[in-house]
């Protein structure tokens, strides 16, 4: 079967053409939305441990994100084939204009280090979420449009949106974001049909770049935290009083909650006179922790699987190429960045400013991840479409 | 993946639970001490000689000291506004710039406050700056060792690849805290600048200090100097300021270092903690005199405050306050007498007639010019109970504190010289080889001796007596004499005599029990750990400090003396000279023991040490201690005639000839016995000539010791008088004993029927309430 088969005019008249809704009520997607639904429930009142008036607001973020997710998830893939292309390019032009120094510091605030948010009045909105979904989209699109890449040409585009967003975002700079577009890629990459040589090659290639990296272009302060993680995982506590602090007050307070963990008012007391920074944000896990012990991690550790496995699910029993990547972009996405930021709070990772989808403080975080879920719930719920037989399987 | 995480999470919940709980949960108790004010030092008639005294201090936080408190707020508001990663990403000449624009407002804050401070301390924009500077110095100091006392401990801990470089930009407790710029200000001020701080906070704060004062630091004393010997007499008294009164005695606080802390930790071995144990750099603690000695006293107990912060339930343990110590000084008396001292004064500067003329009548030289300034010591015991009334140092260690380095060295005036000053005794020891001779029965009751000028029929050269001297063309002799007259004439060969027919052995076994070479225990000596050599592996050792021993010969010097046939030096022992010293408590504490008649009751500084030690009969022939008495009365009393020579502390002897007595008929009503002595003192190095180079010059120090009573009455006081290379005793010791004398009948010691007690009594009436 040749690629050519796969023509644009071919995709553009999928079987979902004409909005015929006929809906799959038996699928995957509910795994998704249920437990996000979960870990945001978590995540509120994991919040409301510390900061009751932030759980507040997290709870509108959760109806706001719910309602923009059902939206998303009524507009066929057919459109978002069309449009993804303009959301990359809205999302690019506006990772380049957080960028821009005179913008007024009004408009863009920089916070916590980086030149990341917008402000838009009631909450605050960061294009590096945009540009996660644009970047997916666009990757998925771009694969399908060229069925199984064969040829390092077809992988050329892709890697440039890649090059190009990530570099974007590293600039503002937010280096935790940018890194978890590299797992995206490989996953959808894979899927996509590359040949495992390419992976393999891309997986070397970055196993000897790691090394490199920490002698060659990290700055002191990049290498001391490294360090700092090196010996925290000894269990080595040198470092505790300086620049691991964060990492082992989280980790310690993990710890503190034992299996079933502490009463709300005890574990508000042990999480403020620990002084644990952005405790509500990145490090809402060790809270999480904290209040509802082991019990409450396996809970939040099983939404993520199930969130993963519904993911892929859909991937598997898509039989639209893009419909398939996207899915596999948005699981692969939301599990590497729970990992990494699970894996800083309970001393496995260095510090980095990711925070946990669905769970961790923040309106345009929470927002993105509803809208993926949104991408894959109206993928899932949507019937197969397009042939028999699995569009990358060639 | 997700095992591995699950895998951690449950590592950290359920293995380690314990230990991170137990970690975390530290922080959620808040345990405050509760300060226990030190007790009182009073004097024997309640008069506070140191207390513990309330106030307010006002104390910069060391960033705003050192000027980074604009720099670190502008770098916090530039920080907050670029975001942290950003920040770390930025040039540094972009970051000052961002900083520069914040830091400006902050500055006029500080400075704001810098006024403020200059206007309520009255003080010039200088000083306050001079200060900041010292407080710098001394904190950046503390700060490097603090950081290589923290690297020794990362490397003991981690071996070679402990992180270093980190400690090297951590900062000392003494970067994070607030430091006094400030002290004893009034509530108001305090108020105002509470308020300061509370608007803007990191940089000024007020804290209630409890702050150890010695109230007689600086006196004002009067000195009548209308009896004084009529070169320096003057019918217009004299008015000065003397510092440190008694500070010797008191002693004073400093900060509390590692071997104290060693002592009696406050935090223990086990982890507990000791609420009277002592914390390094944050406590204080006695050093030396009486807040040294009596620390474990005085010392109160701090209490302690936990405060459960969730349940707010707070467990108290209340502080346990100091307790006062009373003294045996009476601070009074002590004024006087060393006002006696300051060289102003007249008595211990060398006057001409210290010195004296030649028969023509031309100004003696001798070996220090006219107008040197002596250092000395008076001892004042009551005879009764042994309570030292009076202890005078000079010069004091508030005198230290002005000197040059060089000075320090030379005069050594951290040496409490009363306690701690070991001086050749010369001739005031003759009374007590008196008695040692007449104990052992060696002289009877009466029993004459000759004395030809010199101890070896066949030699003239050697063990002579004062008044032969061939050479400079005296050769008198004190022919046939009895033990008293050998006293009031302090007559060598007399003494020889008795040294000679005793033995070096017997002699040194009685001056020992007399309290020779040991210490009397008058309340000041302490241990402290002695410096060790720097590549001494042995362990620390603790010597005595605070009060000396003395020496006599040794046993093993005694035989050797024995083995050489040293004779000469077993009979100069008879006269005070040779291997042997004794402090001037010492000597007062011996002719105590003769103004009770041969009974040692041993001298205290404490008022409760009275009566608590035994006292000690040396079973001394009551005519033994009779005839010293006679002896010692005559020497101050024996104008002698044409034939007897006068008592060698009978009189002065003024230019042109001219007489003037002492204490003969000079006291009414108050009988005075007492001996002079000039001791032979190690080689003094003075600049003479004023080339800036030390000479060694050959001189005597100057005794004066005895006892003193209402007439009729028994002895009431002991004294002993040094003046360092002073020269004659009689004739330099001898007019400042007249005025110990003189000041202890102005305080009411020596009227009516045991005076001591009397006053004491009314005192604590008059003055008791108005100290408290």
């Amino acid at each position: 079967m040749s690629p050519s088969r796969y023509t644009a005019t071919r995709l553009y008249s999928g079987t979902d053409a004409g909005f015929r809704l006929k809906l799959r009520v038996v699928t995957p997607a509910w795994l998704c939305v249920g437990a996000a639904l979960v870990l945001s429930v978590i995540g509120i009142l994991a919040i409301g441990t510390t900061r009751p008036e932030l759980a507040a607001r997290q709870s509108i973020f959760l109806m706001v994100g719910l309602a923009a997710s059902a939206m998303v998830a009524l507009v066929p893939p057919r459109v978002l084939r069309v449009t993804c292309w303009l959301v990359l390019a809205v999302a690019v032009a506006l990772l380049i204009f957080v960028l821009i120094p005179f913008v007024p510091k009004s408009l863009v605030t920089p916070r916590n280090g980086s030149r990341a948010w917008i402000n838009m009045g009631a909450a605050d909105f960061q294009p590096s979420e945009l540009a996660k979904i644009a970047f997916i989209l666009c990757s998925a699109q771009w694969y399908a449009l060229q069925g199984s890449p064969r040829s390092i040409a077809a992988l050329l585009p892709p890697i440039a949106i890649f090059g190009g967003v990530v570099g974007l975002i590293a600039l503002e700079p937010d280096l935790g974001s940018a890194l978890l577009f590299a797992p995206t890629i490989l996953a959808m990459t894979v899927v996509a049909g590359v040949r495992l040589r390419y992976v393999w090659l891309a997986i070397a290639a970055g196993a000897i770049a790691a090394p490199l990296a920490y002698f060659v272009a990290f700055k002191p302060y990049q290498r001391a935290r490294i360090d700092a993680i090196v010996a925290q995982i000894k269990g080595d506590d040198r470092y505790e009083s300086t620049i691991g602090f964060q990492g082992w007050r989280a980790m310690r307070l993990v710890g503190a909650g034992g299996v079933f963990g502490n009463d709300k008012e005890h574990a508000r007391e042990l999480i403020e006179r620990n002084r644990l920074p952005e405790e509500h944000n990145d490090m809402v896990f060790a809270v999480v922790c904290c209040r509802f012990g082991l019990a409450g991690a396996a809970v939040a550790l099983g939404c993520y699987a199930m969130f993963a496995f519904g993911a892929f699910a859909i991937a598997i029993s898509s039989r639209d190429g893009f419909c398939k990547l996207v899915a596999v972009g948005i699981g692969a996405l939301l599990f590497a960045q729970m990992t990494v930021n699970i894996g800083m709070t309970i001393g496995l990772l260095p510090i980095t400013g990711v925070t946990l989808p669905f769970t961790s403080y923040g309106g345009s975080s929470l927002l993105s991840c509803w809208v993926l879920t949104g991408l894959l719930f109206g993928i899932g719920i949507r019937p197969p479409a397009g042939g028999e037989k699995d569009p990358f399987d060639g | 993946m997700l095992l591995v995480l699950f895998a951690q999470v449950a590592r950290l919940a359920v293995a380690e639970h314990q230990k991170h709980l137990a970690n975390v949960e530290r922080f959620l108790v808040d345990s405050t001490w509760l300060p226990a004010s030190r007790g009182r030092i009073l004097d024997r008639n309640g008069q506070v000689l140191a207390q513990d005294q309330t106030s307010w201090d006002v104390l910069l936080q060391y960033d705003a000291i050192y000027g980074s408190w604009a720099r670190v707020q502008g770098r916090k508001a530039a920080l907050k506004e670029v975001g942290r990663t950003a920040w770390l990403e930025l040039s540094p000449s972009a970051r000052d710039a961002a900083i520069d624009d914040h830091e400006r407002d902050f500055q006029d804050v500080l400075d704001g406050i810098y006024a403020e401070i200059v206007a309520e301390g009255h003080l010039t924009p200088d000083e306050l700056a001079a200060r900041l500077d010292a407080i710098m110095t001394r904190v950046e100091k503390q700060a490097t060792s603090y950081r290589e006392n923290r690297k020794d401990v990362m490397r003991k801990k981690y071996g070679g690849d402990a992180p270093i470089a980190l400690i090297e930009k951590e900062r000392a407790p003494s970067q994070l805290d607030a430091h006094v710029v400030l002290e004893n200000v009034g509530p108001e001020v305090a108020f105002k600048f509470q308020k300061f701080g509370d608007a803007h906070p990191g940089t000024v704060s007020v804290e209630p200090s409890m702050k150890r004062v010695r109230l007689f630091d600086e006196t004002k004393v009067t000195v009548s100097r209308a009896e004084f010997p009529t070169p320096i007499r003057s019918s217009k008294p004299m008015e000065l300021t003397i510092d440190g009164v008694a500070d010797h005695i008191v002693g004073y606080m400093r900060n509390v270092y590692a071997e104290d802390v060693e002592q009696r930790p406050f935090r223990t071995a086990d982890g507990s903690e000791d609420l009277k144990g002592y914390r390094e750099g944050r406590d204080h603690i006695g050093s030396r005199g009486v807040e040294r000695t009596a620390e474990p006293v005085l010392r109160g107990t701090r209490g302690s405050s936990t405060l459960n912060l969730k349940t707010g339930e707070e467990l108290r343990v209340d502080p346990v306050q100091g307790l006062d110590i009373e003294l045996t000084i009476d601070i009074e008396l002590q004024k006087r007498l060393h006002a006696l001292l300051m060289p102003e004064v007249g008595l211990a500067r060398l006057e001409q007639f210290h010195i004296g003329w030649e028969d023509d009548g031309t100004p003696k030289k001798g070996p220090l010019p006219v107008g040197t300034e002596l250092k000395g010591a008076i001892v004042v015991i009551d005879v009764e109970t042994g309570g030292i009334l009076a202890a005078v140092s000079s010069p004091t260690l508030a005198d230290g504190r002005a000197m040059s380095k060089e000075d320090r060295v030379r005069e050594v005036p951290t040496m409490f010289r009363p306690f701690e000053g070991v001086y050749p005794p010369g001739s005031i020891l003759k009374p007590l080889v008196h008695c040692a001779a007449a104990a052992e029965g060696v002289i009877a009751a009466g029993d004459r001796i000759t004395c030809d000028g010199h101890f070896f029929k066949d030699r003239n050269d050697i063990l002579r007596c004062h008044l032969y001297r061939p050479a400079e063309g005296r050769t008198g002799t004190h022919g046939s004499e009895d033990a008293r007259g050998a006293l009031s004439q302090s007559c060598n060969i007399f003494f020889y005599t008795l040294a000679d027919r005793l033995g070096a052995e017997r002699l040194v076994s009685w001056l020992r029990k007399f309290g020779l070479g040991e210490r009397v225990d008058g309340g000041l000596a302490y241990e402290r750990r002695a410096t060790a050599a720097p590549d001494s592996t042995e362990p620390p050792k603790t010597v005595i400090v605070g009060e000396a021993t003395g020496s006599v010969p040794s046993d093993t010097e005694l035989a050797q003396m024995k083995a050489a046939r040293d004779r000469v030096g077993s009979v100069l022992l008879g006269i005070g000279q040779g291997d042997m010293t004794w402090t001037p408590l010492q000597a007062a504490n011996a002719y105590a023991t003769l103004a009770r008649g041969g009974v040692i009751v041993p001298p205290t500084i404490y008022r409760l040490m009275i009566d608590q030690r035994p006292r000690v009969d040396l079973h001394i022939p009551k005519w033994a201690i009779d005839e010293c008495w006679e002896g010692l009365h005559g020497s101050l009393y024996d104008g002698g005639d044409a034939e007897h020579h006068a008592g060698t502390g009978h009189h002065l002897t003024l230019q042109g000839k001219r007489k003037e007595n002492l204490f003969a008929g000079r006291f009414p009503g108050i009988d005075v016995w007492g001996k002079t002595g000039t001791a032979t003192a190690p080689p003094y190095q003075i600049d003479l000539d004023g080339d800036g180079e030390l000479e060694r010059v050959q001189t005597d120090h100057a005794w004066f010791a005895g006892f003193v009573g209402p007439s009729g009455d028994k002895p009431r006081f002991a004294l002993a008088v040094i003046l360092e290379h002073g020269g004659s005793g009689g004739k330099v010791a001898g007019p400042v004993a007249a005025e110990v004398v003189r000041a202890l009948a102005a305080e009411g010691y020596l009227s009516g029927r045991s005076g001591a007690e009397q006053r004491s009594k009314a005192n604590a009436g008059k003055r008791g309430t108005s100290a408290r």
